[in-house]
């Protein structure tokens, strides 16, 4: 606590001094009277003063302690003159911690209470992925005149601490189960239940699948064919690749870090109704012995595989570290250009050739190991992380889609950044899969923060700004910047809707239990009611 | 622990620095209070029309400020700032000028050589009181504009100097002309026409010397330095750069070679200078049959003939320009166009004010000399308008109205100095300077009031208003810095200045009161010298009590 004096009136001692002079200059009565007034400020500066039993209370409580990261939570402070004398300067400021945006209101306030009186104070913040501990407000109570300052920190009462939702532990999405293990029909003809269609009978078909009935009338054999039944089967693919990493304002997440949320909510809500997941992350660091691999470079964690859930936990917890860091945007990587977007270099194989890619004998001689570019490579490391592209070439791509089980739907969840993904989704739809893309926008809000925060990364204003240089915070050439990468979002959301595919746009401003759940509507078996 | 000290408590983290903006309530207090104080004193004690004028120099001065702190469209911001430095020295010497002699007008003459002092007194404090409250609409204004800053000071300080070269050079250039028009002689040559002829003489000399004598010297200045500009000619082209890959090499030492030649034939011509002095020793005649006929006529004739002297002078312009040229060519591309053009600017706005008064000389001069006139007394007006008339005879009008301009515009340059110069020596607060300055211009227009003759409640009303008006300057510019500029504290804000108003209307009546005892004889018996001195006595012991 600090207790300061502040000579703000002493100017009324110059000005009593000067109006004196004026006076014997003058000759003038009304002159030497008038140096009273001045004089009166000296005085009420020096009588005025902050009561010595000046107190207030202040209590903060959060509209949502558990939020999903992305979403607004409204905090509410409020303070309270518990003090038996009127406060006529009381200025607040809430110990919002660095890491987090204040995208509405205020966390600062003014106010003038009397006894017993008090004013709640709310704005609105994003989070990440975490915990965030707020500070206990900063309160400064300043005299009628202003000569007298005090400032303390006043412990708060109320909660102190935002933790975004667990997707583990986060209930599931949607009134029902969206999702259900089990077979379902599919469009094809075959063995099942359903009826499908006809057909002439074929040397080999079932004799219980004949068309007795038919024969009986005609004389002609058919066979009946019936929807076939196939076991929900999901492969979740998630892009948390380098251009994703933006984000609107500083202090909220990043376009990749809600990605990796939705994709981890996906994941656990389908385990829990017991569908086979596999999953597959596109932007991590494939070689870290931690990162779980399969066939080719891409981490890949098989629904099959035993402690399925728990490494695919582990992975989801290794994309939620590579999207949270917003200098990995400056990786070469990054490139938002339409060069990684060529049919015939979907994947950035002009980035893989610039890597020094060594083979080992007895592979087909194309495909890129970790030990052996570790010992060919005279860098070291530098290389290795340079090898390990975000989506680690056109070999790599092919070695992931082999892994695909026939029966999967693809449920691929991309920030949808740049236009690497719209290729690689056309690829798979080549392959026959059904897809269903789940996108998170970059740029939700409206209105441009002004805050003042300094910025912890690049902004979605940046994301097509190449040249490098650091930014102080958004102005207007992000605002514009961030229009035109939403238009360019919008134009590669509409080419995956003519894909075929299924399209869920969230925007940050609507729920994310809202969004999720249309996704998985979307997937086979989802109910959709 | 307490702790005393001058100025704001620290800030202590997240309070701190959160805009410089000051907010809206004390903007607005600050901008109306002084604009109204300032209008009624001046208005009390000068003619509306000062008053009027006051006001618009008040705005145009606000406004050259904040334009000159633009970083949007500089260049403009700048050019229009220096074309506005004429209107703010011209409403100035408007606003004190014409309240000048309106009460030299009113006070003299007198009939009493003892009433010369006390009415020289009070034209002097009715002068004074019209500046200060103009320099406090200056600061007023400045508030919410925001402009007024120590680096804007000196931007306009600088930009106002630099606007006023201008119009002073051609005002001085004018004036000079036809000063030497009409004492140069018969001749009646104005300045540039000698320049001309001057330039003439320098041109025969050159191109077309006296045929059938030698011309020895400058024939050698000219061969010393053509091969010399030829050099730094080829130097300066950007030939490697021009040239391909294959040619590069070949090109560069064609280049080095002429230059080489140049060099050397420059180097031969200078040695062979001090030879050529031999002509300016040596009459004509002597020389001439010291030479032997034919050699000394073959030297008249390659030393004077015209086509060659062409050849040469043709080759330094050429080479010389080029050198020019291209050094241009590439100081332009390392610099920043834009800041060429704001360099430039100051200019751009000096020309235009001479542009301006080209224009309009015929339209103004007249009603200003009648307005001027109109203004002053008795003889004063007689003796104003026919030196006036005399002067215009003798240099013309535009002459006379472009050197009114310039020192309209130098008037200009003196204030905004006067402002820079404050601001720098941080008599002005640098957390509140318009506020502070508006504060300080209406206690001076108000104290100075009183000695022309406002009345008692505009002289105490001006003084609680300059020290209200400090106050929430002050209070506003620290909670817009700890708190935001709209962060919603207004309430605060008006329990704070009105509890600072209350105490100055209260402090007004007080002095009402101890003005009325004082002048008044309601305590008989009481004599008036030793009850002012109580009164400074206890008022002294109060201020160091409250000092403390």
């Amino acid at each position: 606590m600090s207790d300061e004096r502040v000579y703000r009136w002493r100017v009324g001692a110059v000005a009593t001094a000067a109006l004196v002079s004026f006076a014997l200059l003058f000759a003038s009565p009304l002159l030497l009277a008038s140096a009273v007034i001045p004089l009166a400020y000296v005085v009420y500066g020096a009588i005025s003063t902050v009561p010595p039993d000046a107190t207030v209370r202040v209590e903060r409580s959060f509209a949502d302690p558990t939020p999903p990261p992305g979403e607004a939570v409204r905090v509410r402070l409020t303070i309270e003159n518990v003090s038996e004398r009127t406060l006529p300067d009381v200025r607040v400021v809430d110990g919002v911690p660095d890491d987090i945006a204040v995208t509405a209101g205020s966390p600062r306030a003014c106010l003038s209470l009397r006894p017993g009186a008090s004013t709640t104070v709310s704005y609105e913040v994003v989070t990440g992925r975490g915990t965030f501990t707020f500070d206990d407000p900063l309160v400064r109570l300043r005299s009628f005149s202003g000569g007298r300052v005090v400032t303390e920190t006043v412990p708060v009462e109320g909660e102190t601490a935002l933790s975004s939702l667990d997707p583990v532990s986060a209930p599931p999405v949607g009134r029902r189960t969206t999702a259900r293990a089990g077979t379902h029909p599919t469009d094809s003809g075959g063995e099942g239940l359903e009826f499908h269609s006809t057909r002439e009978y074929r040397p080999g078909d079932a004799i219980s699948r004949i068309d007795w009935r038919r024969f009986g009338k005609t004389g002609d054999l058919t066979t009946v064919s019936f929807r076939e039944e196939r076991a929900v089967r999901v492969v979740l693919v998630v892009d948390a690749r380098p251009p994703g990493r933006v984000r609107p304002v500083a202090g909220e997440p990043t376009a990749a870090t809600l990605a990796g949320y939705a994709a981890e909510r996906f994941y656990e809500n389908l385990r829990d109704a017991n569908v086979t997941t596999d999953v597959a992350a596109f932007g991590v660091d494939g070689t870290d012995p931690a990162v779980p691999t399969g066939a080719g470079p891409v981490p890949w964690v098989s629904g099959d595989r035993r402690n399925a859930r728990a490494v695919a936990r582990s992975l989801f917890d290794t994309v939620q570290s590579a999207t949270d860091d917003p200098g990995s945007v400056q990786s070469p990587n990054a490139s938002t250009t339409v060069d990684d977007a060529l049919d015939d270099d979907p994947l950035g194989q002009d980035e893989a050739r610039r890597q020094p890619v060594a083979t080992e004998s007895g592979g087909d001689g194309s495909r890129p190991t970790t030990d052996t570019n570790a010992s060919d490579s005279p860098a070291g490391e530098p290389d290795r992380a340079e090898r390990t592209a975000p989506d680690g070439g056109d070999d790599a791509l092919r070695f992931l889609l082999s892994q695909f089980p026939s029966t999967a739907h693809v449920l691929f969840v991309s920030p949808l950044q740049d236009d690497w993904p719209v290729q690689f989704v056309r690829r798979v739809r080549r392959r026959g899969y059904p897809v269903t893309v789940f996108s998170p926008g970059a740029s939700g809000r409206d209105s441009i923060d002004t805050s003042g925060h300094e910025s912890n990364g690049p902004t979605v204003g940046d994301a097509i700004d190449t040249s490098g240089h650091e930014s102080n915070g958004p102005t207007v050439g992000d605002a514009i910047g961030a229009s035109v990468t939403a238009h360019e979002r919008d134009v590669r959301l509409s080419d995956l809707s003519t894909l075929g595919t299924t399209v869920v746009d969230w925007g940050r401003s609507e729920p994310l239990e809202v969004a999720l759940a249309a996704a998985l509507a979307s997937l086979p078996g989802g109910n959709r009611g | 622990m307490a702790e005393s000290r001058e100025g704001a408590p620290a800030d202590a983290g997240p309070v701190s620095a959160v805009s410089a903006t000051p907010t809206r309530l004390s903007t607005a207090v600050v901008l109306l209070a002084t604009m109204v104080t300032a209008t009624l004193v001046i208005a009390q004690i000068g003619p509306t029309l000062a008053a009027l004028v006051a006001v618009f120099h008040a705005v145009v001065f606000a406004g050259s400020l904040w334009l000159v702190g633009r970083e949007r469209w500089r260049p403009v911001a700048m050019a229009v700032a220096g074309i506005c430095s004429l209107f703010v020295g011209a409403s100035f010497a408007v606003a004190v000028g014409y309240t000048f002699l309106d009460a030299v007008a009113t006070l003299y003459p007198v009939t009493d050589v003892a009433q010369i002092r006390p009415r020289g007194l009070r034209v002097a404090s009715t002068t004074v009181a019209v500046l200060a409250g103009t320099v406090a609409m200056v600061g007023g204004v400045s508030t919410p504009a925001t402009g007024l800053r120590g680096d804007s000071a000196w931007e306009y300080a600088k930009l106002a100097v630099e606007t006023f070269v201008v119009p002073l050079l051609v005002a001085a250039l004018m004036l000079l002309s036809t000063l030497l028009a009409e004492f140069g002689g018969p001749s009646e040559v104005p300045v540039l026409g000698q320049l001309a002829n001057a330039t003439g003489g320098v041109g025969d000399v050159l191109l077309s010397p006296a045929p059938g004598r030698t011309h020895l010297l400058v024939f050698t200045v000219l061969v010393a330095i053509a091969p010399l500009a030829v050099g730094r000619g080829i130097e300066s082209l950007p030939l490697s750069e021009l040239a391909t890959a294959e040619t590069h090499e070949r090109v560069a030492e064609r280049a080095e070679a002429v230059a080489s030649v140049a060099r050397r034939v420059a180097l031969v011509a200078a040695a062979l200078l001090p030879v050529t002095l031999v002509e300016v020793v040596v009459r004509p005649l002597p020389l001439r049959n010291l030479l032997t006929p034919p050699l000394y006529g073959l030297l008249a004739w390659l030393t004077g003939n015209p086509l060659l002297r062409s050849l040469l002078v043709g080759t330094i312009v050429v080479a010389g320009g080029t050198a020019v040229s291209v050094w241009v060519v590439r100081w332009l591309v390392r610099t920043d166009a834009s800041s060429v053009a704001v360099s430039l600017t100051p200019f751009v706005g000096g020309a235009s004010v001479v542009l301006l008064a080209s224009v309009l000389h015929g339209v103004v001069l007249q009603p200003t000399r009648s307005f001027v006139t109109a203004a002053l007394p008795g003889e004063f007006a007689t003796a104003f308008a026919r030196q006036s008339a005399a002067i215009v005879e003798f240099y013309g009008s535009l002459a006379v109205v472009v050197t009114v301009a310039a020192m309209l515009v130098g008037m200009t340059a003196v204030l905004a100095l006067s402002l820079a110069l404050v601001t720098r020596v941080d008599l002005l607060p640098t957390s509140a300077p318009a506020p502070a300055l508006a504060a300080a211009g209406t206690f001076l227009a108000a104290a100075f009031g009183a000695g022309a003759g406002v009345p008692a409640p505009f002289v105490l009303g001006g003084i609680v208003t300059s020290l209200v008006v400090w106050d929430a300057g002050e209070y506003g510019a620290t909670l817009g810095r700890e708190m935001g500029a709209a962060t919603g504290g207004a309430r605060t804000e008006g329990v704070h200045v009105g509890a600072t108003l209350v105490v100055g209307l209260a402090g007004a009546l007080l002095a009402t009161a101890v003005s009325r005892i004082g002048t008044a004889d309601v305590l008989t018996g009481v004599p008036t010298v030793p009850f002012a001195l109580a009164a400074v006595v206890v008022a002294l012991v109060l201020l160091i009590l409250a000092l403390r």
